[in-house]
Formats: C-alpha cells, sequence, structure tokens
C-alpha cells in the first residue's frame, strides 16, 4: 500500500473538482458521449432505491419494474432533462421529482408506447430488485423515506464496494476485512494489537494502515456524492443530509 | 380381501393428510410449549401478594436494553447494512474532522446528533467513554468509566441547541449544584457536573438495568410492583421536595430499576433548565418518546414557571396509571380498577393524584405513599387480584411445559401413530374390519379428551396460551379426523359386496375352447396364430372399477407372441377389448409366467358380459392355469 497513490483520489476537497458526473449531465447542449455515460452510470447504480419508492406507493412488482424500467428508458433515450432543475442541483433530488412526474403525467403514455413495440433502452436486474425489496422492513416509512434511506444505502454500498475491489485488486482482502470496522468507528487500541497479531504486522503499521483506509474511504465517499450534485460545494451539505437520514 | 385393501388405502390417504398438518402442528406446538416453558422458568415469578417483602423490594424482569444498536452513535440497525457496518457512522466518517455534522436546513434531522464517543475521549480525560446509552431531548448519555475508582458512570451531554440559549451556563451551574446535594437512595446521585471544549455534562451515577418505560413495554409491571415501585417514587419526590427541588419531567423513562430490583429517578430538575421553553422542547425534539407533554400537569402545560411540586404529583399519578393499565388517562379515563385486576380502593389514590386542580390533589408525596402502603396489603389476594398471568396457584410454571408436551403428545402424536398402526394393521395383516375402525376412532377421542385435560390442566397452573393453544388445536383435529374417517370407512363399505364377485377359474371348468387337462393346467397344440376362448363372464356387477384379469401361462416353442386378451361388452355401446400386448411371452417359458391385464371401467359402464381370451401369435405349444378375474378400485 504506497500512500502516494491514494492521494490521488478525485475528490480531494472541493477546489480540485473537475467537473462532477451530474453537472456534466446537466450542462445543456453537450450532446457527446460523456453525457450518456454519465447519465447511464448514475442510473445503474442508483435505481433501486427509485424502484423502492414505486413499490412502496402500492404498485405490484410487475409494475414497478416496468415503470422504473420505462422511466430510465425515456430519460436516457430523450434526454429531456430539461425538466431538471439545475438550481436544485442534486441528482437525488431531481431523480425523484422526475419520477414523481412521471407518475403522475407520462406512465400512461410510456406504457401505451410499450404495448406498441416501444424497446427498453437499459437492462435493469428486476427480479433482483424485487427481492432485495422484499427485504425491506415492513415499517410505515413513506415512499420518499424509503427512497432516502435506500439511496443512501445505496451510495456507501458503492463506495465500499469500490473500496474493497481497490484492496483486492492489491491482494489486501485480508487486510481490508480486518480493518473495515474501523471506517465506522469501530476497533479500539486493543483491536488494533489483536489485528497485528493476525496479520503478522506491528501495531504501528496496523495503526497506520486503518488511518490510510479511511483516508482512502472518505475519499472515495466524497467522490461519489460529488457526482450527484452539481456544484462540489454542496458535498458537506449532502453528507449532513444523508446523516441525518440515516440516524433517525 | 378387496375390503381391506380399500380400507387401507382410505387410512393411508387420511394418514397422508394428517401427516402433512399433523406433523407441521406438532413441531409448532412443541416448540411454542418450550419456549413459554422456558419464559416461565427464566423469570423471577411475580412475588405472590400475601408476601410483606412486596412492599420492601421491587422484583422485575430486568431485560437488556434493545440490542442491536449502533455503540457509537445509538441509531438503529439498518437492514442489509453495507459491509455490516453502521451506515451513519459510515457517513459521519466522509466528514472531514472538525466539520460539525448538524442538520442542514432541509433534513429532518435529529436535535443533537450524538458526538462520537472516540471524539469525547479528548475531553474527558479522567474517563473511558464506553458507549451511547440513550439520547433525548435533554441530550445524550455515554457509559463511561473511572478506571481510578474502578465504577461506571453515566456522561450526559447536555445539547447545544440548549447550551445556546442565553444565562445558560449561569442556570446549568445553580441547578447542577442543587442537584449534586440530592443525596437519596431513589435518586441518580450526581457526581459532578461542568463545562468541557463548549459542552455541558453531567456525570452521574451508571445505573444498570431498565427503565420504567422499557419495562410497561414488556408488560413485566404487575399491579403488584406498581405498587412497589410508587412509594419509592414518593420517596425520592418528598426528599427533593423539601430540598425545594422540583423534578418537572417524571415519566417512566425517567424511572430506572437496577438488576436489584432498585428504584432510581433519574433527571431531577433538568427540565428547569431548558427554562420555558419546557414545552416547546418535548413538542420539537423526535427523541423524547411521548413528543407530546403527556405526563405534565395541565397546570405545567399552561405556565411552566409557575408550576409546584403537587405538578410531580399529578406526574407521578400519570405514570402509576399506566403501569397500572398500559394505558395513558387521557380524556375521560376508566378508573385503574375496570382496567385491571386491582382493588377498587386504589382507585381513589389513583384518581385523587391525577386531579386537575393542584389544591384537590394530595398536597405531599409523603401522603401518596401512605395512602399506598395503607391499602390492606395483608389480606393481598382480596386487595390486589392478581392477574391472571401470576395465578394464584403456586405451582412452578414448569409445569406448564410439561402439561403442554402431554396436551399436544396425546392430542397430535399418539393419535398420528394410531392412526399410522391402525393403516399399517390394515394393510399388511389384512385384519380390517368396520370394528376395528370403530374402535380405533373411539381411541381417537379418548386421545383428544386426555389433550383437552392437559390444555385445562395447563391453562390453571400456568399462563396457559401454550395449553389453550394446543387443545384448541387437537379438539379442531378430532373435528376434521373422526367424520373424514367415519365417511370414508363407510363408502369404503360398498365395496365389500364386490368381493363377492371375484371368479376364479381352476382345473374343474373347462374352457370354451378345445383344449386338454394336463396336471391342473389347460393345454392346447397350436398350428398357426389362434384366440384361444377360455371363459366368458355374464353380468359380473362391475361398474366403476378397474377389471383385472390374470393368468398364469407357459409355453413350448412358441413362434409368435402369447398374451391374455379381454372384452368387456358394454350395453348400448359395443364391445371393447385389452390386450397384454406389453407382456407377452415366446419360445419356451420353462415355467409358469403370470399375466395380468386390466381394464377400466368409468363410472356408470356396466358390461353385461366378460370374455377372457389367451392370443396364441403363432404356432406352438400353449398351457394356461389358475385365471382369475378380479377388480380394484380404480
Amino acid at each position: 500500500m504506497t500512500a502516494t497513490s491514494q492521494e490521488d483520489g478525485p475528490a480531494r476537497g472541493a477546489a480540485g473538482f473537475e467537473a462532477t458526473r451530474w453537472s456534466v449531465v446537466l450542462a445543456a447542449g453537450r450532446d457527446d458521449g460523456a453525457q450518456a455515460a454519465a447519465l447511464d452510470h448514475l442510473c445503474r447504480t442508483y435505481w433501486y432505491p427509485l424502484y423502492a419508492f414505486v413499490r412502496r406507493q402500492g404498485r405490484s412488482a410487475d409494475d414497478a419494474q416496468d415503470l422504473t424500467q420505462a422511466f430510465f428508458a425515456r430519460l436516457i433515450a430523450k434526454r429531456d432533462l430539461a425538466a431538471a432543475d439545475p438550481a436544485r442541483g442534486r441528482f437525488r433530488s431531481f431523480l425523484l421529482a422526475a419520477m414523481k412526474h412521471f407518475l403522475a403525467n407520462e406512465w400512461d403514455k410510456a406504457r401505451a408506447l410499450k404495448r406498441g413495440g416501444g424497446a427498453y433502452v437499459t437492462s435493469l436486474d428486476a427480479g433482483d430488485a424485487e427481492t432485495r425489496y422484499l427485504r425491506e422492513p415492513a415499517d410505515p416509512a413513506t415512499p420518499e423515506r424509503i427512497f432516502e434511506r435506500r439511496w443512501a444505502l445505496t451510495l456507501l454500498d458503492e463506495v465500499l464496494h469500490r473500496l474493497r475491489a481497490e484492496h483486492e485488486a492489491r491482494g489486501q482482502r485480508v487486510l481490508f476485512e480486518e480493518l473495515k470496522d474501523t471506517l465506522a468507528g469501530g476497533g479500539g487500541a486493543d483491536g488494533h494489537a489483536a489485528t497485528a497479531g493476525r496479520l503478522c504486522m506491528s501495531e504501528g503499521a496496523v495503526k497506520v494502515a486503518a488511518h490510510r483506509l479511511r483516508r482512502r474511504y472518505r475519499d472515495l465517499l466524497r467522490a461519489e456524492i460529488a457526482a450527484t450534485v452539481n456544484d462540489p460545494r454542496d458535498v458537506d451539505d449532502e453528507l449532513r443530509h444523508l446523516f441525518a437520514v440515516l440516524s433517525v | 380381501m378387496n375390503t381391506v385393501a380399500f380400507l387401507a388405502l382410505g387410512w393411508m390417504e387420511i394418514l397422508l393428510v394428517l401427516m402433512l398438518f399433523g406433523g407441521l402442528a406438532v413441531v409448532l406446538i412443541v416448540v411454542l410449549a418450550v419456549v413459554l416453558g422456558r419464559r416461565g422458568r427464566g423469570a423471577p415469578s411475580a412475588p405472590p401478594q400475601s408476601q410483606p417483602t412486596a412492599k420492601e423490594k421491587v422484583a422485575v424482569t430486568i431485560s437488556d436494553p434493545p440490542a442491536h444498536l449502533c455503540p457509537r452513535c445509538g441509531t438503529g440497525p439498518a437492514a442489509d447494512a453495507p459491509e455490516g457496518l453502521c451506515p451513519a457512522c459510515l457517513v459521519k466518517a466522509g466528514m472531514p474532522t472538525g466539520v460539525p455534522l448538524t442538520a442542514s436546513a432541509d433534513a429532518a434531522a435529529p436535535a443533537a446528533p450524538p458526538a462520537d464517543p472516540r471524539d469525547l475521549a479528548p475531553r474527558f480525560p479522567q474517563l473511558e467513554i464506553l458507549e451511547v446509552l440513550g439520547r433525548g431531548g435533554m441530550g445524550v448519555v455515554y457509559k463511561a468509566r473511572q478506571p481510578r475508582l474502578d465504577r461506571f458512570v453515566a456522561l450526559k451531554i447536555l445539547p447545544a441547541s440548549l447550551a445556546a440559549t442565553p444565562g445558560f451556563a449561569e442556570r446549568f451551574e445553580r441547578e447542577a449544584r442543587a442537584l449534586a446535594r440530592l443525596n437519596h437512595p431513589n435518586i441518580v446521585a450526581v457526581y459532578d457536573f461542568g463545562q468541557a471544549d463548549g459542552l455541558f455534562y453531567l456525570l452521574m451515577e451508571y445505573v444498570d438495568g431498565s427503565n420504567l418505560r422499557q419495562l410497561i413495554e414488556a408488560k413485566a409491571v404487575a399491579p403488584a410492583q406498581a405498587l412497589a415501585i410508587v412509594p419509592k417514587i414518593c420517596e425520592a419526590l418528598q426528599f427533593a421536595h423539601d430540598e425545594g427541588i422540583l423534578h418537572r419531567d417524571i415519566k417512566p423513562e425517567n424511572i430506572l430499576i437496577d438488576r436489584k430490583g432498585r428504584v432510581k429517578i433519574a433527571d431531577f430538575g433538568l427540565a428547569k433548565l431548558s427554562g420555558e421553553a419546557v414545552p416547546d422542547v418535548m413538542l420539537t425534539h423526535p427523541g423524547m418518546v411521548m413528543g407530546t407533554p403527556r405526563y405534565m400537569a395541565p397546570e405545567q402545560v399552561e405556565n411552566a414557571r409557575t408550576v409546584d411540586h403537587r405538578a410531580d404529583i399529578y406526574s407521578l399519578g400519570v405514570v402509576f396509571y399506566e403501569m397500572l393499565t398500559g394505558e395513558l388517562p387521557l380524556g375521560r379515563f376508566a378508573p385503574p380498577s375496570q382496567k385491571a385486576p386491582v382493588d377498587d380502593r386504589l382507585d381513589e389514590v389513583v384518581l385523587r393524584t391525577l386531579e386537575k386542580e393542584p389544591d384537590r390533589r394530595y398536597q405531599h408525596a409523603s401522603e401518596v405513599k401512605t395512602a399506598v402502603e395503607n391499602l390492606p396489603h395483608n389480606t393481598a389476594p382480596a386487595t390486589v387480584r392478581p392477574p391472571p398471568a401470576a395465578a394464584a396457584a403456586p405451582a412452578p410454571r414448569r409445569g406448564l411445559g410439561i402439561l403442554s408436551l402431554a396436551a399436544a403428545l396425546a392430542g397430535w402424536v399418539l393419535p398420528i401413530l394410531l392412526a399410522l398402526a391402525g393403516g399399517l394393521l390394515l394393510a399388511l395383516l389384512g385384519v380390517g374390519t368396520d370394528l376395528l375402525v370403530l374402535a380405533s376412532l373411539l381411541l381417537f377421542l379418548a386421545f383428544e379428551l386426555v389433550a383437552l385435560g392437559c390444555g385445562i390442566a395447563a391453562r390453571r397452573t400456568g399462563t396457559g396460551k401454550a395449553g389453550l393453544i394446543i387443545s384448541a388445536l387437537s379438539l379442531s383435529l378430532a373435528i376434521v379426523v373422526i367424520p373424514a374417517v367415519w365417511t370414508v370407512s363407510l363408502s369404503a363399505a360398498p365395496v365389500q359386496e364386490f368381493h363377492h364377485r371375484d371368479v376364479a377359474f381352476g382345473a374343474g371348468d373347462r374352457p370354451l375352447a378345445n383344449m386338454a387337462e394336463q396336471d391342473g393346467a389347460w393345454v392346447a397344440e397350436c398350428t398357426e396364430t389362434q384366440t384361444l376362448r377360455l371363459y366368458e363372464v355374464f353380468d359380473p356387477g362391475l361398474s366403476g372399477v378397474t377389471v383385472l384379469y390374470s393368468a398364469e401361462v407357459r409355453t413350448e416353442n412358441a413362434r409368435g407372441p402369447v398374451y391374455l386378451e379381454m372384452w368387456c361388452r358394454l350395453p348400448g355401446e359395443g364391445e371393447f377389448f385389452s390386450r397384454g400386448l406389453n407382456q407377452t411371452v415366446t419360445g419356451t417359458t420353462g415355467g409358469w409366467v403370470t399375466m395380468k391385464i386390466p381394464f377400466h371401467l368409468k363410472p356408470g359402464q356396466t358390461p353385461d358380459l366378460i370374455k377372457l381370451n389367451v392370443v396364441a401369435g403363432g404356432p406352438g405349444r400353449v398351457a394356461v392355469r389358475n385365471v382369475r378375474l378380479s377388480a380394484k378400485a380404480p
């Protein structure tokens, strides 16, 4: 593990940001591949929260699958993002607002199109979605709340997945497994000693590794959040929002 | 034999259903009985009312606090949490150090997200901060350890929003000093207080146990315990009132009961720290359990500043009422004796603490204590009727498990074994009669009655839930099975008549074809393809069954296939045949080969003639014996 490679994370503070993924999507008139790719990536990552939202509104699994796919198909194919108000600046807010609009106005049209042979552009793993949805707690959370919460968990999932993949690529799977608890603040001083024993490392080396892991995680988390907001300065605010959503 | 076979079939069908339905139920019931039995044994049973010790010590089940909360931030668990880590802490780790995680404007955030224990550690070097115990409108409480004194303490950090109110520091100093003077066995002691890096904190006695809210929700507070808890609260309140300190926020969350059953009141006077804002604080902080001032005296809701100690007495009354009935005294509420098995003399005490006019309440907490303790405890069974759960019988709860198991055994296991044994007996030994069915049913009924007895016994000695359920289920089993078996055994009866139609042809029955008798068999020397007509049965009296034609055949040098053939003549429909082309013999068999072919009659199809033939597909010698015509249910 080299410290320098980790310094090169994409999200080193607000100043060093390139255009975020969401701002690329929003940039009007840029009809190049970057826009489509950025949107496609965002949709693929964050479609499950929307699915859960639609399901929690009382639609059947079949309907919800159709609907979510049709929604994304339309979003990607038509790129009618003019409706996206850049002032809102967040993919999360936009997605939820657009879905509500779609449910209210567009769904019937979209369904007619489907009957007439309209093709799907996206291929989402709908069966998996329902399996996941059935595991959702049966609490009386509103569709909006379940969307927000699922969004936050999906984002964390994505970040941890990337962090894990990075470590596995370097052959550090065991190290990741041992130290991942420290990401959420777990693991104390004696914990490091025990870990050092298991990994045949010195305690100091474990502490350094844990510190690097946390820093890398923070960078990845902030980068992922940055990809969903228009203005990189919104990252802290979005973090606070996610924290509030998760800590209720 | 057919009767037996049919009876056995009927039994086996019922058995299959029973095994499916009953097997599941038995597993369910045994598990239920064991679980209930274990719970009954695990929990200390309620002290009987007649024991005066009930006044001295509060025996309640101390359950562990709700598990699975994140020990660092106190939030609940997340379904499929990423990598099994606490999501809230994960997000928090994304914040640059030093940037506060206060709520953004668009978020419905809790009032004061608790700081991470690790963040707190530098501010409290004298403490080992261990975990979050809880949080509410009045801040976050951590469990901590004082290493030098080797004791656990509770560290309460007051919410920053509160600390920001004008004049707070001064008020905090004054109140905390007064609280630290409150030294009473039923009041959570304040060891220290102060300010650390802008955080106002109180260091308090750590109470290892549960709060009354958890106990009420777990239904672990019997009236007897309520009557033991209330005097302790009264003592603490009276002591504090004498010191000129009001609690102002008596509610189940603030009444702690440690593992030895001692009652401790927490958060004395803290409500005053928030000054006039008491109702607002409670209304706007979702962390507070009730969210509304339901435990407040009416005059306290109207004007929090002018209340006196009688407001605490009203709040105590609300808690008292809730302990007894499980409900809050809202609107036009019923007296406790109508809601719970308590003496109606208690109503007067409870209702007087709940008077809307402070002047009409008890004027001192000590008066409530006296009133409660002067209820005639000595005649306890008459004073406080024990709830059904802590029934009068002093029998150990162990009886519940055993009786429930007995009920399950008699109601389910034995009848199923009986049915199995009966079915096997019928099928294997062929000794089935109506009498056997009747005897089995009577035995079955007897088992169910025993199960019912066990259920009732379990109901009387224990909490009775398992016994009752088992009795009900096994009775329903009896209701289903007995008529079903009876019906089947009746419907099987007509088959018996058919038994007499079973026709066997032996050596004395000369076949229609020209065949020679030899060693008890009939033999034909065929020179070409030939149908050997054996027997014809007129009006066999069969309908809706499968007719079976069997015979033993032996061939020598048969050039073509030899097989059985049966013709059924159905009046009005014509003649139909069945040939055993899947079981033929050729050449020389060397011994006897049994062949059997069926003919399926639909319901209503009644043949008036059945012809039994053997077909020789070529030249050769064919011998036949033991020709037999029988039938079986389709």
